[in-house]
């Protein structure tokens, strides 16, 4: 058992401080540049020892931010609440015709993916992008066959790379009503990607409780599927969970500053281990890791990985 | 109690003057920023103005007492603004407060701030966690209140950031320390954490500090409540910490709460059991509105929430300004949106006239001109009723 940290991971106070000064014409871009590759080694440190390394994801404001570089005609400008949080993303537009620059995708992958260069093409990492429903829910414009079509594109020019997971991450689950239209966009990204890359495709969900919900997860072709423990119970995500999936257990609580006591950890590891194949189980954050401040976020790992020891 | 109908009000902040900026965070002040104070000393008729004007020239090394009587004149300004505006109740735009989070949390026994977390882009608010049973050390909005009444020809009004706003906008490392993920109860659970940390923030917080600026004279009490629609399943939790909060005080004051940028319909029909315990709800509807003038449905898109207040007791607080904007609505379109809300609830003296929200992200010369043309066009309203 280990731990995988999918995500925006959150930026150091300095790095915060760095940011706003740079918008305010403080400090250069080339100074910014520095504490944001300080951030990236220490996140680097925490993550010694853990299978796959979270490329940090530093310079993303959010997960849709991303495709407004790749994609032309779009804009990124009216806020809206990240589901039940005091965190607000801008909304992606398409506004003209839709045309990905398919022709920029290896610099695009290296800007985001890579922290601009930093960290190596083979080293083993944690993809994110967001999963269909995500993404239908915080753009506008955007027909589910193109949502398909990027989604497709990206992930397909990320599985190139090789030792990498890619993590798909769908808080919409539970949120509310999926559609059949919705559902059949999601199987067919998912079914086209199973046939062209080999990288390990995981679909982490949170926040909402999975009640009604389960089938659906469990039917998407994917290999391992992540649940937050603290919006449900281990029993019901457990009475239909494939046994040959992995299971990206949210389990480091990013609504409280806490750290996870000894025992909390010991117990929850103990219910994996008594369910499920130790080798298939990865416990990650119950939601973004950018909900928590950069030092309690670090505490926590540090924490947990010497428990895991 | 009634009151006249039209009444107009402030909402929260306006932005804080630079030389009381720059006094308090110890950075040189410039000739604009003592020109300003000259300026607004002027069209403000300023009491005093030239002892300040005497003491900013000091430009740096302000000692405690000078950054006290620099506050004091911060306060003046933005209630003279108000006043000068025409506004018939005013406070001060929280000149003495940081902002509307960090300014109570750090006076709560409890609390712990644990770091900065993403609001959105570059945008971070500092966030507190709750680490033990939250205690009132002192009624933080009282000495506040009397500076501001000592100083203000019209009747005050005082905004305390709300029990449910003050939780959903924390973590929590006591109540829900007993949590344990994966729990077949676990929804139970953390509910049970969730409403034992708002009712003590209601009952032990909010209550004590509404009481205390009741006992002090403060006739109009705005409990601010930006968060209240954030969560779909705990609207119950917001109304029942309103009632813990205002309790037996209902009567006392003129209580209003103020929610903003939120899905407004999750709150009906639950907020009306709060009839006789708050008298006023004040929405933001101009952010949502158009800029064509006309009474009509079709003119007036932002309001249609107020349908929902028709059949109830409710003051409507009314935003009649977008405050996310320069624009300066003209007394006409401000005149137009108050005919269409009287049209809608029948009845003038249910409604009092604002801003959206609080004008602080405004330049003062906007802010001013918005609120003045504000009381231009409820006057237009009045005579358009044949009230005047």
């Amino acid at each position: 058992m280990n731990i995988l940290l999918p995500g925006q991971y959150p930026r150091s106070e300095r790095l915060i401080a760095a940011s706003r000064d740079f918008d305010r014409g403080r400090v250069t871009e080339k100074e910014l540049e520095d504490v944001r590759k300080r951030d990236i080694k220490e996140l680097e440190r925490v993550q010694k020892g853990l299978p796959f390394h979270s490329p940090g994801l530093f310079h993303w404001q959010d997960l849709l931010r991303p495709f407004d570089g790749l994609l032309e005609n779009t804009q990124s400008e009216s806020l809206s609440r990240f589901f039940e949080t005091n965190t607000f993303w801008k909304l992606l537009e398409l506004k003209g015709a839709f045309h990905i620059k398919e022709e920029f995708l290896d610099e695009w992958a290296n800007n985001h993916f890579f922290a601009e260069g930093m960290l190596h093409k083979d080293a083993k990492l944690v993809f994110t992008l967001p999963f269909v429903f995500l993404f239908h829910e915080f753009s506008r414009g955007f027909s589910l066959k193109q949502i398909v079509k990027v989604l497709e594109t990206a992930a397909k020019s990320l599985g190139k790379y090789p030792h990498k997971v890619l993590c798909f991450y769908e808080p919409v689950l539970g949120w509310r009503t999926i559609t059949p239209e919705e559902k059949q966009a999601a199987v067919e990204l998912l079914e086209k990607l199973k046939k062209s890359i080999t990288t390990p495709i995981y679909i982490q969900t949170s926040f909402f409780s999975l009640k009604g919900f389960w089938k659906l997860l469990y039917e998407l072709p994917a290999d391992g599927y992540g649940i937050d423990f603290y919006a449900n119970s281990f029993h019901a995500a457990m009475q239909s969970f494939p046994k040959d999936k992995a299971l990206l257990a949210g389990f480091i609580n990013t609504d409280s500053t806490l750290i996870e006591t000894d025992e909390k950890c010991r117990g929850f590891i103990k219910l994996l281990n008594d369910h499920l194949p130790a080798g298939k189980t990865f416990l990650t954050p119950n939601a973004p890791p950018e909900l928590l401040p950069r030092e309690i976020m670090d505490k926590k790992i540090l924490h947990l990985k010497e428990i895991l020891k | 109690m009634t009151y006249p109908p039209l009444m107009t009000h402030e909402i929260g902040s306006l932005a804080k003057p630079s030389w009381k900026v720059k006094a308090s965070a110890g950075t040189l002040l410039n000739d604009d920023d003592i020109s300003a104070a000259d300026t607004w000393g002027d069209i403000l008729d300023i009491e005093g103005k030239e002892e300040l004007l005497q003491l900013l020239k000091k430009r740096s090394d302000f000692t405690h007492a000078d950054k006290q009587l620099i506050l004091h004149f911060a306060s003046l300004y933005a209630i003279r603004f108000q006043e000068k505006a025409g506004l018939d109740i005013v406070w001060d735009g929280e000149q003495h407060r940081v902002e509307m989070y960090e300014y109570p949390i750090r006076r709560i026994k409890g609390f712990n701030f644990r770091g900065h977390v993403r609001s959105f882009d570059n945008k971070y608010y500092h966030k507190a966690s709750c680490v033990g049973r939250p205690d009132c050390e002192d009624h933080y909005h009282v000495h506040e209140y009397e500076a501001i009444a000592s100083q203000a020809d019209k009747p005050v009004k005082i905004p305390i950031t709300g029990a449910y706003t003050l939780v959903d906008w924390s973590f929590d490392e006591h109540y829900c320390a007993d949590v344990h993920p994966g729990l077949d109860s676990i929804a139970e659970a953390r509910q049970k954490a969730r409403h034992r940390f708002l009712e003590d923030i209601s009952k032990r917080i909010i209550y004590p500090n509404l009481k205390a600026l009741a006992n002090h004279g403060a006739a109009f009490l705005q409990i601010d409540e930006p968060a209240a629609t954030t969560k779909k399943n705990e609207i119950d939790a917001f109304i029942e910490s309103v009632r813990h909060s205002i309790g037996d005080l209902a009567g006392k004051a003129f209580f209003s709460a103020h929610i903003c940028f939120s899905e407004y319909k999750r709150l009906f029909p639950a907020i009306l059991q709060l009839q006789g315990v708050l008298d006023e709800i004040h929405l933001e509807y101009a952010n949502r509105d158009s800029r064509e003038l006309g009474t009509s449905r079709r003119e007036r898109p932002g309001y249609d929430i107020l349908d929902l207040f028709k059949d109830n007791k409710f003051v409507v607080g009314l935003g009649v300004l977008d405050v996310h904007t320069d624009f300066i609505e003209p007394p006409e379109l401000v005149r137009d949106r108050i005919l269409y809300a009287c049209d809608v609830l029948k009845d003038p003296s249910r409604i009092f006239v604002a801003p959206d929200c609080g004008l602080r992200t405004r330049t003062w010369e906007v802010a001013f001109q918005k609120l003045r043309h504000m009381v231009e066009g409820r006057n237009l309203a009045i005579h358009a009723l044949g009230l005047d």
